[in-house]
């Protein structure tokens, strides 16, 4: 029916022209209801021709469709066609199509657009009607690459030029966002089609789009997602080219370690070896002087060599004191529950200098079981016990008062004396390599018992320790897990 | 034990072997004690090469005392051999080293030793020593065949495989 009119001499009425027309009053004279001409609202296609004695317009509003004729500027009359909407749903059923449209003339004025298209361009159909459609739909200015607005112009020119319909590829052609002055992203599948009137002209441009921002952008993620996956990967070769760059740097200093260990070892190997073997003839030779010839060499020199014995026997001691050390962290060791309080007496049983009356040791029975390391335990309370016993001075009977105490999960295993005692300087250094806190000969001793101790209990997961005072004894501990 | 066996000492350094002489004297040891300064020696004279081939001069030992560390061929490698000999398979072995390294220890076990000391570093202990090997091992342990009955006796009743 729209197509039915067309205006041969005038320009083509459009809406404000129309409206400007309805409110300055133009006369409905054909029977229309009085004042519907002031509520008429052109919201839909607008369509008319010259006839005899007027131009027939035909107008949709929102209430009806009718023809009714209109005397424009006093001289040219108007005919204005109402259609019922109860006659004409059409574009009730245009504007409630599920698709995004839009009706443009040829000179791309928005004249009909669907619900969905406004929806999809959060848009207001007062907002659209009868205006240009670039000036509804700019280019994003914050795109500098934006082609939106010229791919759709091209595509539009074709339609009218060729008369066929013109599908465009995807676009991007974002649109203003509910914010003031913000673009929203929006990719769009284009086909514009025309509409041709029995002149073949074309009279309308049927726009429809899809909204494809999604699936775009769900490609761009995929797309992201893909890159991302990407750099993981190669991010993971690196990682992995990394530990293995890694691995071999530790293979190397492993195997550097290792060389050292061996060196070590070897080092203790002659150690014990070569260097033993010369004291071995040392000790022996002047003990054999010493028991053969002593009155020859009178007794002066007898007793010089009675110390060239003894140091050979210190130094003897002290190799292997230190083989012991370096034993410790190079043996496997098997934890496991201890009585205490029998490996104790155990001790004491086999060494007289622990005995009655060379001292005096005194065990607060029960001693708990301990968790341990049989043989380790034992050397750490020989050399604790060897200790209090050594370290009194002179003229005074060693004491030595053994207890436990719990801490914990844990069992700390006390020894009491009445030794000499030590200053808390001296307690510092007592338990590293080769401290001897006595004046020098003062005390036989070769410096590496506490350190012993303290590699060996380190060794069975426990602490060992010392708290002390000069001249009021000390009192040695060492903390073991209770069995 | 007859007096008349010999008693193989290795040992390389000369302050030890005077030392142990001496202990053996003193404990009254009567067996003859031979003497090779190195592996390589200990070998020649096991198996009677060049200038101790002449067994009545160089009997073959009842017993060897044997040091690890020592030029040339080591004790280690010294046992190794000797085990591979058939005739010499079961000649009693003590190793005397300066050290119980547990490496040592367990190779010389492993090897066929039948018994590691280690080198007692006093004269007291050493007599002891010598004493302990008189009553023990030229005492009450009982000699293979090839140390009362020569070689050939040995390698016959190995022959006949009374050993499996």
């Amino acid at each position: 029916m729209i197509d039915d009119f067309h205006f041969e001499k005038l320009p083509r009425p459009n809406e404000s022209w129309v409206t400007r027309m309805a409110k300055r009053g133009a006369p409905l004279r054909d029977g229309a209801p009085r004042g519907l001409h002031r509520s008429v609202q052109f919201s839909g296609p607008l369509g008319g021709r010259c006839l005899p004695g007027g131009i027939h317009l035909i107008v949709q509003t929102l209430l009806c469709h009718r023809v009714i004729k209109l005397k424009l500027r006093g001289k040219q009359r108007i005919r204005i066609r109402y259609m019922s909407a109860v006659d004409v749903p059409l574009k009730t059923i245009f504007e409630s199509v599920p698709d995004l449209y839009l009706v443009l003339t040829p000179d791309f004025t928005i004249v009909e657009v669907s619900n969905e298209y406004l929806r999809a361009t959060m848009t207001k159909r007062e907002q659209v009607i009868g205006r240009k459609i670039f000036e509804v739909f700019p280019d994003n200015p914050a795109d500098a690459d934006a082609t939106g607005v010229r791919n759709l112009n091209a595509s539009l020119a074709r339609v009218l030029q060729t008369r066929a319909p013109d599908t465009m590829t995807v676009q991007k052609y974002d649109i203003r966002g509910p914010e003031e002055g913000l673009f929203v992203e929006r990719y769009w599948s284009p086909r514009n089609v025309p509409v041709v009137g029995k002149d073949g002209e074309v009279l309308y441009i049927i726009h429809r789009v899809e909204d494809v921002t999604d699936f775009v952008q769900l490609h761009q993620t995929n797309v992201e997602e893909r890159r991302n996956a990407e750099q993981l990967r190669e991010r993971a070769a690196q990682m992995e080219m990394e530990i293995i760059r890694r691995s071999k740097e530790l293979a190397q200093a492993n195997e550097h370690l290792r060389a050292t260990v061996i060196e070590l070892e070897s080092f203790c190997y002659s150690l014990s070896h070569d260097m033993r073997a010369p004291l071995r003839a040392i000790q022996s030779f002047s003990q054999l002087v010493l028991d053969n010839c002593s009155q020859k060499i009178g007794g002066e020199y007898a007793d010089h060599l009675k110390k060239v014995v003894s140091a050979a026997r210190r130094m003897d001691r002290l190799i292997l004191d230190v083989l012991a050390f370096s034993r410790i962290s190079g043996q496997r060791i098997t934890i496991e529950p201890l009585d205490a309080e029998k490996l104790i007496h155990d001790i004491i049983d086999e060494r007289p200098e622990l005995q009655f009356p060379n001292a005096e040791i005194k065990i607060e029975s029960p001693l708990p079981p301990m968790l341990g390391h049989e043989a380790s335990l034992t050397q750490c309370v020989s050399n604790y016990l060897e200790n209090a016993v050594k370290y009194v001075a002179p003229g005074v009977t060693p004491q030595v008062r053994i207890y436990s105490e719990a801490v914990g999960n844990d069992v700390r295993l006390c020894f009491q004396d009445n030794g000499i005692g030590i200053n808390p300087e001296g307690q510092r250094r007592l338990f590293r390599m080769f401290q001897r806190i006595e004046g020098p000969g003062q005390y036989e001793g070769t410096g590496i018992g506490l350190a012993i101790v303290r590699k060996s209990v380190e060794r069975m997961g426990g602490q060992a320790g010392v708290e002390s005072e000069p001249d009021k004894g000390s009192r040695f501990w060492l903390r073991l897990p209770r069995a | 034990m007859d007096h008349n066996l010999s008693i193989l000492l290795t040992e390389d350094d000369e302050n030890d072997v005077f030392l142990l002489k001496l202990a053996f004297d003193q404990a009254d040891i009567r067996n003859r004690l031979l003497v090779a300064r190195d592996g390589e020696e200990a070998i020649n004279c096991l198996a009677g090469n060049g200038r101790f081939s002449n067994r009545s001069e160089f009997p073959l030992p009842c017993l060897l005392i044997l040091d690890l560390k020592m030029p040339r061929q080591t004790g280690l490698d010294v046992l190794r051999w000797l085990r591979q000999q058939p005739a010499l398979s079961c000649l009693p072995v003590i190793v005397l080293s300066s050290s119980a390294h547990r490496y040592d220890v367990e190779r010389a076990y492993q090897l066929g030793a039948n018994a590691f000391v280690v080198k007692p570093a006093g004269n007291e202990e050493r007599l002891q020593l010598a004493k302990m090997i008189k009553g023990f091992w030229l005492g009450f342990n009982q000699p293979p065949i090839m140390c009362t009955e020569g070689i050939e006796a040995a390698l016959k009743i190995h022959g006949d495989e009374l050993i499996p």
